[in-house]
């Protein structure tokens, strides 16, 4: 009896075990390969019924739950200016107001989604686009829609909504900007006009060399050779628009807004103070001035306001005078009296952090050989970055072409990516793209000919949003109406073989936004193009092309250095212009648009990942091969760590790329090789 | 025969003698024709799980939010605080000395949730010229439709899944096996599925089933084996061992739809309309031991006189009983249309373990002549670290009536 028992009791283990032994869940593949081919609609239906169940996912977890709520917290500000997205309570006949009347009307679900402000500033955008794509990526998006049984709207937003969004994201960052206060002048206070140096590279000595006005963002130091014993004054103003969220509050800025960063310490105020009757200093509650958050400031910080105006001085003294010979630099920012209640939280009206660099004396440097690189704010990510190099910066005169880039995971595109090979029946080049489920186009690619294509986002008002203010002003509508860049690169893929014609397909084409597009082909070809909209029809036609030097025309700058590379053979791009400098500047009614550099909170992340780049490349050149490449796309300095999306290399003689993705940040993951030509030469032999 | 309904009353509370085992004991089975009512509330309380790596941890992640494209906002950390409180009315039946049958009807009196969070502030952001506080987080969600999760409470009144048991004694006819104090039984329960799923469109809101509770599979069969020393010591202990094996049946499950919580809780978009879960199955076993520190007095009572049974082999007094379990959890399978989705819930029920001590008092009143037994229990899944399982602790009250009818 005991021998059975025990007998029963082995079983039972012996089964709990095999049991217990059933598959862990394992993580499905974030990154795909997917291969489609036959006619752009069978390449969309194959793509459709592959991919169904994540692009369906990311529609939903990108747009609904993320992107398109976020967006709707902006139609206040845009309302403030543009009449026609007011809503029912302000104006019940507005373009918005009606739309939304009329969508909830036939709504049976989903309505906070289809119904609201962004999706509609979406829609509207996608289908201006639609007219000017061409038919083959019609036919794909249809057959993706068809495949995945979505709506095609759904397909085209998901198509379209980069290029929208960041327009629409130009403009209104630009509102807020003209509502905060602004940088008026700066000036170096303490020896500069008699020191016997140009001090701000002005082409005059001790006249006037302290002073920086107008206030002028520039990738480089903007004064040399400062005494460290010298001091800052910031001047600041701040108006009142008298329009939209800007209504009511008196204009000022409030001086217990004001913080600096000098280096890497941060200089502001307590948080208890307030300001003073006349709004002149901040005062704590016994009227007396408020410390300030730093032992070691020792009242390094004051403010002054100019009688009977709304402009303030804001001194500083850096604690203990500055370094000599090194480099100094200043993140200066400041606030208003607003109190902006939507979008919540509340908050005042806070303008752009400004940067500047100086060197002190000794450096030895002059101001256009230092960068305007800073130091880590904290929280600041770097933008998206691309590079390439051959010849002489390799050990063996590979060509590569690097790509990096970063701008909206939000916890789910990195699960959604994609590699795409493509095999028109048509004729076209075959050729791979690094996107996402339910994309036609991707972030970078190359053809069967070694053409590589890839672009980083450069803000810009000089985009067709802007365009239709241009014409209608306060009625203008928030259309997009240009070719988006991702279908953009997938028609250069498809029908280029070289950077000339591929620079000239884009000189071509209507663009939808600011980029900076990166070109390398298999012959040692590299060039970077800066481009926008164009909508003032400049002579430059919106397009600016530089290559390394030696390469022809436009490879050096007015003070005969290179654009963007260390020497002979290589070229690199990070998310603002070099060339294109004023790629905008113009007014709009009352509204001062001005080049990029002076609003776009990209700007001084970009210089600094530009300015970083540069030194990687320059301290592995001659030996920069694929290993090294990823050595520096994986820079800390280089990687958005929140939202970083792919990172690429492509070996354009080789039809090679090394590519990772389904990580945040991308460079985490292993850098996987795709050979195109065995992809495309074992399919040929089928 | 004519009896008055005082007499109809008697005889419905008349008693049969209860052999001397603890009702606890894992291979009891009532004698033929005697029914045990057992009615017992249950209160328990949940605050922590166990994460992969056999350490504690909050039931939820703590959830870092960034501004899109600009900076840490900060990191939620939520604190949720779980609690139910059943009544859990048990009737079991003798068909035979050796064969009883079971009904037990849980009723969940209330659950709730509350999430608790607290929240540390992330990045300086230069759009509001601070970092955000908490409260500055939630206005900023609610602008985006995302209401900050409250306490939640519900299933006041709802049925759990109702089980039905059968328990089989197989040795009870071999003498040589009972007279040596060994017995070893077969039990196989089912759940019907009575209780109520959670409400798909709150983000803390807590079901009623067997899978929502996890403290039991739909259908479970034991093997039990126990030694009672009646010659060595008196009667006064008796070890036992449980071997289990407990299905989970796949359920299907309405998908949230974003009604009340658009951002968090929409994910019938992409993942259809429904989704099925097939919880992992347990299995394990337990080792019990069953002590008597004092049996009372043996006389005779009305009780004994009427059905003539030796008062030594009533209940004793005051008894416990400790018990020691180990379950192994399988993987639980999530299947919708997002296999992405899947994997993020199956990542949370990855194969585990709970290590669960239980002991109970018992104080039983018949060899003083009144049919009653009073228990107390608790079980607790703190004190011993388990895997990929949530570390929940329950106290018991209850009292047993056993009754036979002529």
């Amino acid at each position: 009896m005991n021998k059975q028992l025990i007998a029963l009791l082995v079983l039972w283990c012996t089964a709990a075990v095999c049991f217990a032994s059933c598959s862990e869940t394992q993580q499905p593949d974030y990154a795909q390969v997917v291969v489609l081919e036959g006619s752009p609609y069978e390449r969309g239906l194959q793509h459709g019924r592959l991919l169904e169940s994540r692009i369906r996912s990311l529609y939903a977890t990108l747009l609904p739950n993320s992107l398109l709520p976020y967006l709707n917290r902006e139609r206040v500000d845009v309302a403030s200016v543009l009449v026609n997205y007011k809503d029912a309570e302000e104006n019940p006949e507005s373009h918005y107001a009606l739309w939304v009347e009329e969508c909830l009307a036939g709504c049976i679900e989903r309505c906070s989604e289809k119904c609201s402000f962004s999706y509609m500033l979406m829609k509207e955008s996608g289908e201006s686009m639609w007219d000017l794509i061409p038919q083959d990526y019609r036919d794909e998006m249809q057959g993706i829609a068809d495949g995945a049984g979505m709506p095609l709207e759904e397909i085209l937003i998901m198509n379209t909504f980069v290029d929208t969004m960041l327009a629409f994201r130009s403009l209104t960052v630009f509102i807020k900007q003209l509502q905060a206060p602004y940088v008026t002048e700066l000036e170096l206070i303490g020896g500069l006009d008699s020191d016997g140096i140009d001090n701000n590279s002005d082409g005059t000595t001790d006249e006037n060399d302290g002073l920086l006005k107008p206030w002028n963002p520039t990738p480089n130091a903007a004064f040399v050779e400062v005494p460290t014993s010298a001091s800052l004054r910031i001047g600041l103003n701040d108006i009142k628009l008298g329009m939209g969220t800007d209504k009511g509050d008196e204009a000022g800025v409030d001086p217990c807004t004001i913080r600096i960063q000098y280096n890497e310490a941060v200089y502001e105020y307590d948080d208890t103070c307030e300001a003073d009757q006349a709004r002149a200093q901040c005062v704590d509650s016994n009227g007396k001035p408020c410390p300030v958050k730093d032992d070691m400031c020792d009242d390094c910080l004051r403010t002054e306001l100019i009688e009977n105006s709304t402009r303030m001085n804001v001194f500083f003294n850096p604690p203990g005078e500055m370094e000599k010979a090194a480099l100094a630099s200043f993140i200066i920012q400041a606030g208003d009296f607003n109190r902006i209640i939507d979008p919540p939280p509340l908050h005042a009206r806070f303008m752009r952090d400004e940067r500047l660099t100086i060197s002190t004396a000794g450096y030895g440097e002059e101001a256009m050989n230092i960068d305007n690189r800073g130091f880590d704010d904290g929280r600041s990510q770097p933008p998206s970055i691309s590079f390439a190099v051959r010849g002489s910066a390799t050990p063996d005169g590979e060509t590569l072409a690097a790509h990096h880039y970063a701008l909206l995971d939000s916890n789910t595109t990195h699960k959604h990516m994609v590699l795409f090979v493509i095999k028109p029946d048509d004729g076209a080049l075959p050729h791979v793209v690094l996107g996402y489920a339910g994309l036609v186009w991707g972030f970078s690619g190359m053809n069967s000919s070694g053409l590589v294509f890839s672009f980083n986002n450069s803000d810009s008002l000089d985009n067709p949003m802007s365009g239709h203010f241009e014409e209608d002003l306060i009625n203008a509508m928030l259309l997009c109406d240009g070719l988006p860049i991702g279908i953009a690169g997938r028609e250069i893929l498809a029908g280029r073989e070289n950077v000339t014609e591929a620079a000239e397909y884009l000189k071509n084409v209507k663009r939808s936004f600011g980029w900076n597009v990166q070109l390398t082909d298999a012959d040692g070809g590299l060039m970077a193009v800066e481009t926008d909209t164009n909508i003032l029809e400049d002579e430059d036609g919106g397009l600016l092309a530089y290559s390394p030097p030696g390469d022809g025309d436009n490879s050096k700058d007015e003070y005969g250095r290179a654009w963007a590379s260390i020497k002979n053979d290589d070229l690199r791009m990070a998310s603002h212009f070099r060339m294109n400098l004023e790629d905008l500047n113009h007014t709009f009614l009352i509204f001062d648009a001005k080049p990029q550099r002076y609003w776009t909170s990209f700007y001084y992340r970009s210089v600094r990942a530009w300015s970083i780049l540069g030194e990687e490349i320059k301290k592995r050149y001659g030996d920069i091969d694929v290993e090294r490449a990823i050595e520096i796309l994986r820079t800390p300095e280089l990687v958005d760590k929140r939202d970083s999306m792919q990172a690429v290399i492509y070996r354009p003689e080789k039809l090679l790329l090394h590519y990772a993705l389904g990580t945040v940040p991308a460079t985490d993951g292993e850098f996987i090789e795709f050979d195109l030509g065995a992809t495309l030469a074992e399919e040929a032999q089928q | 025969m004519k009896t008055s309904r005082a007499s109809l009353l008697l005889l419905c509370m008349l008693l049969l003698f209860i052999p001397g085992r603890a009702i606890a004991d894992l291979t009891e089975t009532l004698p033929e024709k005697t029914l045990l009512l057992d009615v017992s509330y249950m209160h328990s309380w949940l605050s922590k799980a166990y994460d992969n790596n056999w350490n504690s941890t909050s039931l939820i992640d703590e959830i870092e939010r960034y501004e899109p494209g600009g900076g840490l906002q900060g990191v939620l950390t939520p604190d949720a605080k779980v609690q139910y409180s059943i009544l859990l009315m048990q009737l079991n039946y003798g068909i035979l000395d050796d064969l009883s049958v079971g009904i037990g009807i849980p009723l969940v009196l209330y659950s709730s949730v509350s999430p608790q969070f607290s929240w540390d502030s992330g990045d300086y952001q230069p759009t509001i010229g601070r970092a955000y506080s908490e409260q500055d987080f939630w206005d900023w969600a609610a602008s985006m439709g995302q209401p900050k999760p409250g306490d939640w409470s519900g299933n006041k009144g709802k049925l759990s899944d109702i089980n039905l048991g059968l328990r089989f004694k197989w040795t009870h006819r071999i003498d040589a096996v009972r007279e040596a104090g060994w017995a070893s039984t077969l039990t196989i329960t089912g759940a019907l599925p009575t209780g109520s799923q959670k409400d798909p469109e709150e983000i803390t809101s807590a079901g009623t089933g067997m899978w929502d509770l996890h403290s039991q599979g739909e259908l479970c069969f034991h093997l039990a084996v126990d030694k009672s020393f009646e010659k060595e010591l008196d009667d006064r202990l008796t070890l036992g061992m449980d071997f289990f094996y407990e299905v989970f049946f796949e359920h299907d499950y309405t998908s949230p739809r974003g009604t009340k919580n658009p951002l968090l809780l929409n994910q019938a978009l992409y993942i259809g309309e429904e989704y099925s879960i097939n919880p992992g199955d347990f299995s394990g076993f337990s080792f019990q031991a069953d002590i008597t520190p004092y049996k009372g007095p043996a006389r005779q009572t009305w009780l004994t006189r009427r059905s003539g049974n030796d008062p030594n082999t009533l209940p004793p007094v005051f008894s416990f009983a400790l018990r020691y379990t180990f379950v192994h959890i399988q993987q639980s399978d999530w299947t919708s249309n997002s296999v992405l989705w899947d994997y993020d819930q199956e990542d949370n029920w990855r194969p585990g373990a709970k290590n669960i001590l239980y002991a109970q008092l018992n104080f039983a009143f018949l060899r003083l002549g009144a049919p009653l037994i009073v228990y107390a229990g608790f079980r607790t899944l703190s004190l011993i670290p388990g895997k990929n399982t949530r570390s929940s602790d329950v106290l018991n009250v209850g009292i047993r009536v056993p009754m036979k009818f002529w």
